[in-house]
């Protein structure tokens, strides 16, 4: 689903749509923030961990073969917590906007 | 049976029983070691049990219709510790309404140890399922 440029290709055979829902697919919201997570991750370059999360919007359905680009911003650091923005964007569209926190193991 | 109020199905529907319920409230359970397709994404299936667990609230106090209970938004929602191959228990209590959606104060729990905790806001429209 994660592509290299970190833009994201929603598949049509995600495992998770044979009950989120049946003959009705969309992607549940938490995966969203599983991709954030990985994002942020390979932006620092380190294996991190979700912490905490400050506040997350859900605008759209994610659905199959949907298209999505990502933008990320790193905020304040402290220790080895790593303050971070993501969000999805159809378009111009947003459809995710998280602001968490995600532990660094060095 | 938990299907009656949820549309979610294997492998997401986590939820496996309702402890106890109140019009503001419910308590339910989730057999942790069955839900093997979520234990490596732990954190977010804790906030999905809590997801699922209010909508079951809101479905049982809508006079039994299988309301679609949509996660819009999370605030504040701290992992404190990852779960042991154990039962988990959610305690859910709604805090407050805004139009359609339900501000929901959430806990997950094993033992009397706090997994995680925080707010989900969800928007339920009683005239959908998804089936």
């Amino acid at each position: 689903m994660l592509q290299e440029d970190n833009t994201i290709k929603i598949p049509q055979n995600l495992q998770v749509f044979a009950g989120h829902f049946e003959n009705n697919p969309i992607v549940p919201g938490i995966y969203s923030l599983e991709l954030a997570v990985c994002i942020v991750g390979r932006v620092l370059k380190q294996q991190v961990t979700l912490h905490k999360i400050i506040r997350c919007k859900f605008t759209m359905p994610l659905v199959p073969d949907m298209e999505l680009t990502s933008k990320v911003k790193l905020l304040a650091v402290e220790n080895n917590l790593q303050k971070a923005q993501v969000q999805f964007f159809v378009g111009d569209t947003i459809t995710v906007d998280i602001k968490f926190v995600v532990k660094i193991f060095e | 049976m938990i299907e009656q109020y949820l549309p979610h199905r294997a492998p997401i529907l986590l939820v496996d029983e309702i402890i106890s319920c109140s019009e503001n409230g419910i308590v339910c359970g989730v057999n942790w070691p069955q839900k093997t397709f979520f234990h490596q994404n732990f954190h977010a299936a804790m906030i999905e049990m809590i997801a699922q667990s209010s909508a079951i609230m809101m479905a049982k106090s809508g006079k039994g219709k299988k309301g679609l209970g949509m996660l819009t938004a999370i605030k504040n929602f701290t992992f404190f510790d990852h779960p042991q191959q154990s039962h988990i228990q959610i305690e859910v209590s709604i805090d407050g309404e805004l139009g359609q959606h339900k501000i929901v104060n959430g806990i997950a729990k094993q033992q009397d140890k706090v997994l995680a905790k925080g707010r989900v806001f969800l928007y339920l429209d009683r005239g959908e399922t998804n089936e």
